[in-house]
């Protein structure tokens, strides 16, 4: 982090493909997270603000810290190109809730080359799924090799769908060259310890509680 | 190719019609009209009362407007005051070799009062040029239908934008703040209005700004259910305690049968008592 | 207003704030286009050549290359309160919300760039301060008239600047919503900017009191854009 960084909240990037289970993550994240820490959420829908919605209604968050930003048909230009639309987001939640501490920021749905600007976002996890099919990871593309943390979703699934988590893990390595990443089912809680386990020591430490 | 105006002089003595009306509420009275001061050729018609309601028929000039007349309106709605103000005809403006007809209206509307702004088309026949200026002052916590309603000819006779020029301002300030601004000067012999023409070559135009407390939000949606074929509308919400609403239709009949939809829907929404009285006041609808 | 100077060095700092990347959140709007699209059917270039004709040039004449006049000679005249005031003005003539909040949002993001680009502009941060405080409105033209003021671009310059940016959002937005090539929108861009010297001299003799413009159609338009079922911008 940046000196100039170390007075705003910290901001956590979530990307992935369509249906991965970013919104699930994030709802996972703000169950275990929103006691310990002052959070606020950010969703990027491209036409609709359902994630947002999704959040309001299921998430323990009061809804004054949830904020949809509609992205229009280039979720990826929202996070990486032209990302003031989600800091004018932030900027209006921080205003509310000047005790932020975390910005959790969940991206639209695209595809294996979208990527948050690091001015952005202060850590991003990427999240992709078995069902997708278990050659993904050995596709690569920049959020697959460089994003902070990546999750492999929905393990639970691997047998119906006939993914090899053996040759997920070894791809993931391979293309990682040493980056961390997670098998997790977030339905079921499963390898969630893990993730916040990642996120308390590489990026809240510096955060006092 | 932009003319602003085309203004040019007449000769014509034109005729100087007004109105100063003031809507004032008294306990176990109601709303009265309190203060009048109308100058021919306007005429205010005999008033309906009913539920605490002053209804006035503010009736047009027969003849309608020629180059150089003016008229003037001025009305203020007193604080818990209910008023409406009808006009059942059609007001022409005729045809002009030269010159320019101008009305100008302002309405104030004080807290907790209702005003309901409900008038007959303005009919632009053939050379016509008009020039309007409305100015609404509403308090925050006061309801107001403000409607108006064009047609760009003698449609029936197959007239319809060959008027020369329709210069509107609309000013609408909210606890003195501007919230609505409309500043145009159409002319169609310019290419003007050609997005109106391209829909609806012989259509009508109607325009609703309402005005309440109420949330509103929620309408937007089912205002947009009313669209037909014959009438399209759009809604939108002002920066503040009110919303727009645009109607164009292929016809008289059409607009007529949307803009009752619409009354009857903001009616309901701004949980008030609105008379029935005023559909009998407003014959034109009838 | 200031005068035209022969010196260019203006031109680097204004090609960066009028490229498409430059971060305001343009990409995300059609301003009013996808509906207009959808409710005339309109399929090609040749399409988006007759909206600029009828409508994209007619609205900068008449309407908003006017009130970017208006705006820029306010900021001359260090008359902050008539920016202010043109800025409400502006906010209260762009009747379909949708489009209010497009042009505020979008200035927004130019005036939180500029404010740390130009840390050192007392202008920038007079405006910003407004904003903050609620007094400014923050709508994109406004932002747009400070931005060509601080650089000193020459008038015309500024008025044809902001005319290119609207037609090039225009045509940016039709690739996606009309599915034309990109050969054929920049056919109907450049036609727009053959004109668009015509809308611009045009824009220079309407005063405050007649500015303006009238599309009811198209502000039907616009509003329904805001409940349609589906769609691909925000505005």
């Amino acid at each position: 982090m940046t000196e100039s960084n170390l007075s705003r909240p910290v901001r956590i990037g979530i990307g992935g493909p369509v249906g991965s289970g970013k919104t699930m993550l994030l709802l996972r994240l703000i169950e275990k997270l929103h006691q310990r820490y002052s959070l606020v959420a950010i969703t990027n829908d491209i036409y609709t603000k359902e994630d947002e919605q999704f959040l309001v209604k299921n998430s323990p968050l009061e809804a004054s810290r949830i904020l949809g930003v509609e992205t229009g048909g280039c979720p990826h230009t929202a996070i990486r190109d032209d990302t003031s639309m989600n800091e004018v987001a932030i900027e209006n939640l921080i205003t509310l809730h000047p005790d932020t501490q975390v910005v959790m920021m969940e991206s639209g749905g695209d595809n294996l080359s979208a990527t948050f600007s690091p001015d952005l976002v202060d850590a991003f996890i990427y999240v992709i799924d078995v069902a997708e099919g278990d050659k993904i990871p050995r596709k690569g593309g920049p959020a697959i090799q460089y994003s902070d943390l990546m999750l492999i979703n929905k393990t639970e699934l691997a047998p119906y769908v006939g993914a090899d988590l053996d040759v997920m893990a070894r791809d993931s390595k391979k293309q990682r060259e040493g980056r961390p990443f997670v098998f997790c089912d977030l339905k079921s809680y499963k390898g969630l310890d893990e993730i916040l386990t990642w996120l308390e020591e590489e990026c809240f430490f510096s955060i006092k509680t | 190719m932009y003319v602003s105006s085309t203004d040019s002089l007449s000769d014509r003595i034109g005729v100087l019609g007004g109105a100063r009306l003031l809507y004032t509420h008294a306990p176990l009275v109601g709303t009265r009209l309190t203060e009048q001061w109308v100058r021919p050729p306007l005429h205010l018609g005999k008033a309906y009362h009913e539920d605490g309601w002053e209804i006035s028929i503010l009736m047009s000039p027969t003849a309608g407007l020629l180059d150089n007349d003016l008229l003037e309106v001025e009305a203020t709605v007193a604080v818990g005051a209910n008023a409406a103000l009808i006009s059942p005809a059609a007001c022409r403006v005729h045809t002009m070799h030269a010159g320019c007809a101008t009305v100008r209206q302002h309405y104030t509307v004080e807290s907790g009062a209702v005003l309901d702004v409900w008038p007959a088309p303005l009919i632009l026949q053939k050379d016509a040029s008009i020039r309007q200026f409305t100015r609404l002052d509403v308090a925050a916590d006061a309801t107001v239908l403000l409607c108006e309603l064009v047609s760009p000819g003698r449609t029936a006779f197959g007239e319809a934008f060959e008027f020369s020029q329709w210069r509107s301002q609309l000013r609408i300030y909210r606890e003195g703040s501007l919230l609505a601004y409309e500043n145009f000067c159409c002319q169609p012999k310019h290419g003007d209005v050609a997005d109106w023409r391209t829909l609806y070559p012989c259509g009508s135009y109607a325009s609703f700004y309402f005005l309440s407390p109420e949330p509103l939000s929620d309408l937007i949606q089912v205002i947009h259910n009313l669209e037909t074929p014959d009438a399209l509308i759009g809604a939108s919400l002002l920066r503040e305690g009110g919303l727009g609403i645009k109607i164009l239709a292929l016809d008289g009949i059409s607009l007529r049968k949307t803009i009752f939809l619409v009354r009857n829907l903001l009616i309901s929404k701004s949980k008030l008592n609105f008379p029935q009285a005023l559909h009998r006041a407003q014959t034109y609808f009838n | 207003m200031n005068k035209s100077d022969q010196s260019a060095a203006w031109v680097p700092a204004l090609l960066q704030v009028s490229d498409p990347l430059f971060p305001t959140g343009a990409y995300a709007h059609s301003m009013g286009l996808e509906q207009w699209a959808a409710t005339c059917g309109y399929t090609s270039g040749d399409d988006l050549v007759k909206f600029f004709q009828r409508h994209a040039g007619p609205a900068l004449a008449r309407l908003e290359l006017p009130y970017l006049r208006f705006v820029r000679d306010a900021i001359v005249a260090e008359d902050w309160s008539a920016v202010l005031e043109l800025d409400t003005e502006i906010d209260a003539w762009k009747w379909a919300s949708e489009i209010r909040e497009a042009s505020i949002s979008q200035g927004r993001g130019r005036l939180r760039l500029l404010k740390k680009l130009w840390k050192s502009s007392p202008e920038i941060e007079t405006y910003a301060g407004a904003f903050a405080s609620g007094k400014a409105r923050g709508h994109h033209l406004v932002v747009a008239a400070l931005q060509f003021e601080l650089l000193k671009v020459p008038d015309e310059a500024g008025l044809m600047t902001y005319g290119y940016q609207s037609l090039a959002n225009y045509v940016s937005a039709s690739i996606k919503l009309l599915r034309i090539s990109p050969e054929s929108a920049q056919l109907a861009l450049a036609d727009g900017l053959e004109r668009l010297d015509g809308w611009v001299a045009a824009s220079k003799s309407v005063q405050r009191e007649s500015a303006g413009w009238f599309a009811p159609a198209f502000d039907i338009s616009s509003a329904r854009h805001a409940t349609a079922f589906s769609r691909l911008f925000i505005s």
